[in-house]
């Protein structure tokens, strides 16, 4: 620690602590334009100059650390003329067009001019005139006002870790562009727009629409992954004019990805439903809410009379607040009598933690991902799933020089910065697994007193990881020695290490095994039950874990409370056919599931209730539609991967809800009331919170890891005779429930098959060529991509919200054999 | 005015008279100040606030960029105004383009704020001062009704 002054002010920080920051922690207020406290210090705009008792000269203060006895002096005579002569500098080539200028009201620069007084300018000189970049999607480029603190450029480095933008050319030319100056094709996470000290960037979405002191800022949730970001709603005339983050609040420290920032649009869509609609002659009428509840709980009460409980089910949605997915699974099991209730998660790897850690989900917290030393990824294209998970990892690896393994059927963004690339063959991330533990156990670099201490089970893993040798590993997955043993080498040798596993339905392979295997690895080598290490099974959507906890499963009653009798899982209602009547709440299984057979299914269903906000493909099938609320229009918690419950901000005053639409929650209210079971709210979520409270949570002392063997079972063999085997990965635009109707956001992205030169020139395809792709379940026309990410043999089909590139892989989702055919 | 006359005396009585009569007299032949509105009008001082008026340039367009400053310094809450992006920027590099501007005139206080704040001079306060109508749609000024000239009520 070390003890300085700063304008008479004594304060004691940590070493290496910048003055800029410690200042701040003081309470000085240091004016800086090109700081931020996510980035390294940087010094582009020389505005934070201070003294220090005893030397002449200013310093700038962002980038020279404290010292022990420091004397800092921030407000001196000599340092306000220096900080006007800088903005006066500045101003000489920033062109004051501050009423078009959406900045205006929130500029750094114009509360500095203002500040400071600078109305007089003694600089003269002609600025050179550059186009301003509007071809990018999302994100306007004006570099006649940057002032080239070089923020958007460092956030984009070091925090996302995608480099999109630089600074090009030197002196007066300086600007901040693209190689080439091509139009941007990065992931639109924003971040640049939302470091910009000036209106250099601007959001295309927000471009002119009010001006920002015009707003109400209201903080909530990101409705999107199950990072549970915290988001700032800028709201004017009942709609939400632009989404921002804010530093201070909530987990992700300001940082949103492109979802959270830009999709926000489908809430003050014209297309949300206003009001109950009933299917009558195979049209629908609007009807009025009593009307409609009073038809649906009489003709549950027929078909459950008719031909019982269990042919009547109930599929949720994990984006449905814990209050919501509480009393909906009281509906469905008290109300109408059925264990059939499930929602669309693939939800088996954070099960599998529970056999073997006692944890259901990740075990260590977010923020711990940026202190480890090491990380595992398996099977987890960050990027397009949890963006902010990335960042995490980003920082891990540029600023703690973790080593990253990344392990995927393909290559990912995040492979260039890793030490080893562990490109398997699809399907066989078990083996690769296994592959390692054997390396680990051979090399002698298994954490011996811990799993001594501290596991169960450890002979039985040896003798199933024997066979994984590495020869054998290099014939199943295609890894050869060298890299598994450096991946070995590099995760078990770190001191503290993390393995990251992504979850979700646009993903192939077994969750399960995938979970259970790595969490032998972490327990092997002692990384559990430790900071900054552990197993991290991210769930897919924001209320993922919730649900679970929740008991929206057939297998679990609230707080993983087994019930008698186990009803339907997603997949046999789905598809079996067995089910008379269904309730589906914020769903589109036509869309989402892993099946071309839903529709068919569907129709022929005596009754069906849709519960959602837009007319769905599935909502059109509904007898009866209900319109339902958005996240910013109800109250109610979420809880995130690190199981972190956080809670939404009811913004119904300033945000009203489009024509009669209810929130999920007076409509299950209602209709328990109309199907025979009272609920009280009051009881209902204390009892609900008990359930929580009740789950079985386990010491420090008594715990104990159970090692559980699991097996690489089928032998994917590589495609033969001009077929590809295809495997799907995820698009950041997920399922489309919410994105699909964000048109800004469906720009980014589209749907395609990625093949590998090879393959692409074999079947005599062309980069953006339209193809069908074929496999025994399904048939699909898509454009072709040509990629180098991609290996020798593997199609990779990207996920779209208005395709249903699921249906390839049917219900198993693993990587299939399919052919790629070109359309002329 | 028997008992006037006792009293002051009769010369005195009849001065007095001729006096009064004499002011009545002057202001005969003087020209009248009473105006005959409506048909007569006073014309207004300078810097009369009055009904606004939005300016344009030379060739029509616009001077207003839609900066929003009107309406964040109208103490009333009278301004409303939204903006567009356009496809291509004009000849000044500017590409926003104001969509709707409306003055609710019912509510405003004629303070004079919205034109100090503008930093274009795009908005400017006329001499009209009849504002009054039978319907409070009218009291709605849109640009259409900002830009032309104020409309003034004739009776001859």
């Amino acid at each position: 620690m070390v003890t300085l002054t700063i304008d008479g002010k004594q304060i004691t920080v940590a070493k290496g602590t910048m003055i800029l920051e410690a200042a701040e922690m003081a309470g000085v207020k240091i004016p800086a334009l090109c700081a931020d406290n996510r980035l390294i210090g940087f010094g582009a705009c020389r505005m934070c100059v201070v003294q220090l008792k005893g030397r002449r000269s200013l310093i700038p203060s962002c980038f020279n650390p404290v010292k022990d006895g420091m004397e800092v002096i921030t407000n001196s005579p000599e340092i306000i003329e220096s900080r006007r002569g800088q903005l006066q500098l500045i101003l000489a080539e920033h062109p004051l067009d501050c009423p078009v200028c959406d900045k205006a009201g929130e500029c750094q620069l114009q509360d500095l001019v203002y500040e400071y007084g600078v109305n007089d300018n003694p600089y003269r000189m002609k600025a050179i005139k550059k186009a301003v970049e509007r071809l990018s999607p999302l994100i306007e480029r004006d570099m006649n006002r940057c002032i080239l603190c070089g923020k958007c450029v460092r956030i984009c480095n070091e925090v996302q870790g995608v480099g999109e933008i630089s600074f090009i050319n030197r002196g007066i030319k300086a600007y901040i562009g693209t190689d080439f100056d091509r139009p941007m094709e990065c992931e639109f996470c924003g971040q640049c727009i939302s470091v910009c000290p000036v209106g250099a960037l601007n959001s295309k979405m927000f471009k002119y629409k009010t001006r920002v002191w015009d707003l109400k800022n209201e903080t909530t949730l990101c409705p999107y992954c199950s990072n549970g970001c915290t988001l700032v709603l800028g709201i004017k005339d009942n709609e939400i004019k632009r989404v921002t983050g804010n530093y201070d609040a909530g987990i992700n420290e300001g940082n949103l990805c492109s979802k959270g920032r830009f999709g926000y649009e489908f809430v003050s869509s014209p297309e949300r439903l206003k009001k109950p609609l009933i299917k009558k002659d195979g049209r629908f009428e609007e009807a009025g809410w009593d009307e409609a509840l009073n038809l649906a709980a009489a003709k549950f009460n027929e078909i459950k009379a008719a031909s019982g409980a269990d042919s009547i089910g109930g599929l949720g949605s994990a984006r449905l607040t814990n209050e919501e997915l509480y009393l909906f699974q009281r509906l469905i099991r008290q109300g109408i009598g059925t264990n059939n209730i499930d929602h669309n998660g693939r939800y088996q790897g954070l099960l599998a933690l529970r056999e073997s850690l006692g944890a259901c989900g990740s075990t260590n917290s977010l923020h711990e991902i940026r202190k480890t030393k090491a990380i595992l990824l398996i099977r987890a294209n960050l990027n397009e799933t949890h963006p902010n998970v990335r960042i995490e990892v980003n920082l891990a690896v540029n600023r703690n020089r973790a080593s990253l393994i990344v392990a995927d059927n393909k290559r990912t963004l995040l492979s260039r910065q890793a030490q080893a690339n562990l490109t398997y063959k699809p399907g066989t991330e078990v083996a690769l697994i296994n592959g390692i533990i054997n390396q680990v156990i051979k090399l002698e670099l298994a954490d011996k007193t811990f799993v001594n201490n501290k596991t169960e089970g450890l002979d039985a893993l040896q003798t199933s990881v024997e066979r994984y040798t590495p020869e054998y590993v290099e014939e199943i997955c295609g890894v050869n020695k060298q890299e598994l043993e450096l991946a070995a080498r590099a995760y078990a040798k770190a001191e503290k290490s993390c393995i990251i596993v992504a979850t979700g339905m646009g993903l192939v392979g077994n969750d399960r095994d995938i979970a259970l295997a790595s969490s032998n690895l972490a327990l092997l080598t002692g990384n559990v039950g430790k900071e900054s290490c552990g197993v991290y099974i991210l769930p897919e959507k924001n209320n993922s874990q919730g649900a679970l906890e929740m008991g929206a499963v057939p297998g679990f009653l609230p707080g993983y409370k087994s019930v008698k009798k186990a009803g339907l899982g997603t997949a046999e209602m789905l598809e079996s056919g067995k089910l008379k009547a269904m309730y589906i709440v914020g769903e589109n299984p036509i869309l989402t599931y892993p099946s071309s057979k839903v529709k068919e299914i569907l129709e022929k269903m005596e009754f069906l209730v849709v519960q959602d906000m837009f007319m769905t493909p599935t909502a059109e099938l509904a007898d009866v539609v209900l319109p339902a609320c958005s996240f910013a229009e109800k109250d109610g918690t979420y809880t995130n991967l690190e199981q972190r419950v956080q809670s939404l901000k009811n913004l119904k005053k300033i945000l009203p809800c489009p024509g009669e639409s209810r929130s999920d929650l007076e409509i299950f209210i209602d209709l328990c009331t109309r199907l025979g079971c009272d609920v009280d709210m009051q009881q209902e979520i204390k009892a609900g919170s008990l359930a929580i409270s009740s789950a079985p949570n386990f010491s420090r002392d008594t715990w104990k890891g159970k090692f559980i063997p699991v097996e690489y079972g089928k032998d994917a063999s590589l495609a033969s005779d001009g077929k590809l085997l295809l495997v799907s990965s995820p698009s950041h635009l997920y399922s489309g429930t919410l994105s699909a109707w964000s048109p800004y956001l469906l720009g980014i992205g589209e749907a395609c098959i990625e093949l590998c030169m090879n393959d692409a020139s074999r079947l005599g395809v062309r980069d953006n060529n339209m193809v069908v792709v074929s496999s025994k379940n399904a048939e699909l026309k898509l454009k072709a991509r040509i990629s180098h990410d991609v290996p020798d043999g593997v199609g990779v089909v990207h996920t779209y919200p208005t395709i249903n590139v699921m249906c390839l892989f049917g219900k198993e989702m693993m990587p299939i054999i399919g052919s790629v055919e070109q359309v002329i | 005015m028997k008992q006037y006359t006792l009293k002051v005396g009769f010369f005195t009585a009849i001065i007095e008279l001729i006096r009064g009569l004499f002011v009545t007299l002057k202001h005969l032949f003087m020209p009248s100040v009473t105006i005959q509105y409506p048909t007569q009008r006073r014309p207004v001082a300078e810097g009369f606030r009055g009904l606004h008026k939005l300016n344009v340039d030379k060739n029509g367009q616009l001077l207003c960029v839609g900066c929003g400053l009107c309406a964040r310094h109208c103490p009333a809450e009278a301004i409303k105004l939204t903006c567009v992006p356009m496809d291509k920027p004009d000849a000044q590099g500017c590409d926003k383009k104001v969509d709707s501007y409306v003055i609710d005139i019912s509510r405003c206080i004629f303070c004079g704020l919205c034109v100090d704040a503008c930093p274009k001079d795009a908005i400017s306060m006329t001499g009209c001062y009849e504002m009054s109508c039978y319907h409070r749609d009218k009291m709605i000024y849109d640009i259409e009704r900002l830009t032309r000239e104020p409309e003034v009520t004739r009776y001859r």
